[in-house]
């Protein structure tokens, strides 16, 4: 399908749940002749109904998003449009969210603090099948490769935590994995240790702020 | 055996049948004169009193028995007497240093063939052992009783404090005392403080001890008298009973009785206070559970609402930065694109400025509280126009102060109600109209979005439940309006309850 990549205008497809955010990249694409605005969704759903009327080249979609979110949005498409290439854009920190975009199949993986010059530049390069990744997105990548839950906890010790972010006290935990209480303690006394907190309550917090069992 | 109905031949001496009869039977048996001297005694008051029958005989009880049984024994003999009438008795003796024992007597007049006494009789049975057995098991009826009463209790309430107080009256019911406390060990984990505490009226005061730090170590102490005992104003404790409180194998707390007796409390009765230390430490660590419960969800919840805002902060910057670059890049070919722009930018970053405020009462409560009322729905409008591309018309009326709880209601239910159109409604225009008067506060929101239909959507969806649950703490009627289609409109009155007493 190479020869028709080579006509002139892109044509692209927004796909935000955030009025503004729409309109203002709506006015950004007016900006470069290159570049067409064919259509606007504001949700996974509708982008994938839209997909089949428009057929556009590129879709520019935020992640997070009501209905049906970035990641489910991208497998989708990308599954029944392979064509279609797709810049995940978002304004979210997120480790996981990087990976699971790419492996939905985003071409590439972009912040919202992207200039439009380069947000320019990634949509051609999308359309030619080059992939763009933010200085925070690779991080993410980097960061979710080397160091898996970067606190240094181990297997038993994760479980245990998970069990106290449910809400178990200790002869629960104790009970649910089948060990004697005096472990358990141990156990927790350990993960406290390990995060660097004072208190159940603080090791609950970390885990849900690190959104380890997100 | 066959019992001849003649007298048989052979004759008998009445001293020795009655003193062999005496021997041998079962019960303390004796007979005493008037004066209370003992004629013949049974051979157990050897087993009883530890005394042999001859070296009782021509005495007194209190010639030969201690003076507390031998009080007892001389006062009944008096009313035999006096009474010349058959009568039972309950006697129990306590000594000190010996175990208390009971004898079921019954007392009566011997009489001469003229009819006048001339000696009392008694005869008694060490009824000990029955006693015992049913005093133990009120003891064990009441105990049972107080921990199913406290037990109920600890079902019913999560108010850690009304179950502490209904285990120290129901302590009261099993282990008697004059004044008890509930101490809990302080976060820092080196001192306890007194949580709860009783006392019967009429005795020795507790207060010295309400405002006391006590040190972990000395607590444990209650052989002999801990120092914090000792403070100035407790002097009138002579022996306590202590029991720990427990939980997750940490000392957390400590049940103590206090008495003015010295050596007043028996080993079985901590041992029964120990049951209640058990339930305290259930008691403490529900109530903990649900206080961490409560911040968890309070934190999850300020978590989500931060990360929403920070989020249409950002989009609204993003979204502004854009345009600001796109502008002038496209000045001369579209000029009327760049007008409208120029509006939207502005909108942007004031909706931007909005929202970083509201986030700013989000993790400040205090900011809730303090600004008025109108100024806060205001940044709650501008932020709901900065975000989206809603057309936000705006009416407020009167600036005064509102109780705290009045003026958290409002805003929450104005802030849900937003939030609501922009994830639901669809709508293209709102309007918002607050008014702040001394007898009537009204906050009115209409939008013009697809609506719903309210039979069919279920109270606890899309928080209508909570709006209606946060109007009825304050006692303000919420009105909520919708048809499919035709929009929706909220209306919130509260009517001030000050201004109505002045008039």
């Amino acid at each position: 399908m190479s020869p028709t990549r080579s006509r002139q205008t892109i044509r692209v497809l927004l796909v935000d749940d955030h009025d503004m955010v729409r309109r203002g990249l709506s006015v950004f694409l007016q900006a470069f002749d290159d570049l067409e605005l064919i259509g606007e969704a504001r949700d996974g759903f509708e982008a994938l109904s839209l997909c089949g009327q428009l057929k556009p080249d590129v879709i520019l979609m935020d992640m997070v998003m009501p209905r049906m979110n970035g990641v489910e949005a991208a497998g989708m498409i990308t599954k029944k449009y392979p064509d279609i290439r797709i810049i995940a854009i978002t304004s979210f920190e997120d480790d996981q969210m990087v990976k699971a975009a790419l492996q939905a199949g985003a071409t590439s993986y972009l912040h919202k603090n992207v200039s439009i010059d380069e947000l320019g530049e990634a949509i051609r390069k999308a359309w030619a099948g080059i992939p763009t990744l933010s200085t925070e997105a690779a991080q993410a990548l980097i960061h979710s490769a080397t160091t898996p839950t970067n606190t240094g906890l181990t297997n038993r010790e994760l479980e245990v935590l998970h069990l106290m972010v449910a809400g178990q006290n200790n002869p629960e935990i104790a009970a649910a994995l089948g060990v004697s209480r005096s472990t358990i303690k141990t156990h927790v006394s350990n993960i406290l240790a390990k995060l660097g907190v004072s208190s159940r309550l603080e090791a609950v917090k970390f885990a849900l702020e690190r959104r380890l069992f997100a | 055996m066959n019992i001849p109905a003649s007298r048989p031949a052979y004759p008998l001496d009445n001293d020795i049948l009655l003193q062999g009869i005496l021997d041998h039977t079962p019960a303390f048996i004796y007979i005493k004169d008037l004066q209370s001297r003992y004629i013949l005694t049974s051979r157990m008051s050897e087993l009883v009193f530890n005394i042999k029958n001859e070296d009782i005989q021509g005495k007194t009880p209190h010639e030969v028995l201690p003076k507390e049984i031998a009080d007892i024994f001389e006062g009944h003999d008096q009313v035999v007497v006096a009474t010349d009438s058959v009568q039972e008795f309950e006697e129990t003796f306590c000594r000190p240093g010996h175990p208390p024992f009971t004898l079921l007597t019954v007392l009566f007049p011997l009489r001469r063939a003229t009819g006048e006494s001339y000696a009392v009789c008694g005869i008694s049975t060490d009824i000990t052992a029955r006693k015992q057995a049913e005093f133990a098991e009120h003891e064990q009826r009441t105990l049972a009783e107080a921990l199913a009463d406290t037990a109920a209790t600890l079902n019913s309430t999560l108010d850690i404090n009304e179950v502490l107080d209904r285990i120290l009256t129901n302590v009261e019911r099993v282990v008697p005392h004059d004044a008890a406390a509930i101490l809990l060990v302080g976060e820092d984990r080196k001192t306890a403080h007194v949580a709860r505490h009783k006392k019967r009226p009429g005795t020795g005061e507790v207060q010295p001890l309400l405002s006391a730090q006590i040190p972990l170590e000395d607590m444990h102490r209650t052989n002999d008298l801990p120092l914090w005992m000792k403070a100035k104003g407790m002097e009138w404790v002579r022996s306590i009973a202590g029991a720990p409180i427990v939980f997750d194998d940490q000392l957390i707390g400590y049940i103590y009785l206090m008495s003015a007796a010295p050596n007043f409390f028996q080993p079985a009765q901590i041992e029964r206070l120990r049951a209640f230390a058990n339930q305290a430490s259930i008691a403490i660590r529900n109530a903990r559970l649900y206080e961490q419960a409560q911040e968890l969800a309070a934190f999850k919840e300020r978590q989500r609402l931060a990360r929403e805002m920070h989020d249409a902060v950002s989009q609204s910057l993003f979204s502004a930065t854009v345009m600001a670059e796109t502008l002038p890049r496209i000045w001369n070919r579209s000029p009327e694109t760049v007008k409208e722009g120029l509006v939207e930018l502005q909108k942007l970053t004031r909706g931007a400025l909005a929202e970083m405020r509201n986030l700013l009462v989000e993790l400040r409560p205090k900011a809730l509280i303090n600004a008025d009322l109108g100024d806060l729905i205001r940044q709650l409008a501008d932020g709901l126009a900065g975000r989206t591309q809603v057309v936000v018309e705006l009416k407020l009326e009167g600036r005064r102060p509102l109780p705290a709880e009045v003026q958290t209601a409002f805003f929450r239910i104005a802030q849900e109600t937003l939030n609501n159109i922009v994830k639901h409604a669809r709508a293209s225009r709102v309007l918002i109209a607050f008014n702040n008067q001394p007898q009537r506060v009204s906050l009115f929101i209409r939008d013009n979005g697809c609506g719903f239909d309210i039979e069919a959507v279920p109270p606890d969806r899309l928080g209508l439940k909570i709006l209606q649950e946060r109007a009825a703490a304050i006692g303000a009627v919420l009105e909520i309006n919708s048809q499919l289609g035709e929009g929706t409109t909220l209306g919130l009155h509260w009517e001030n309850p000050q201004s109505q007493v002045v008039l």
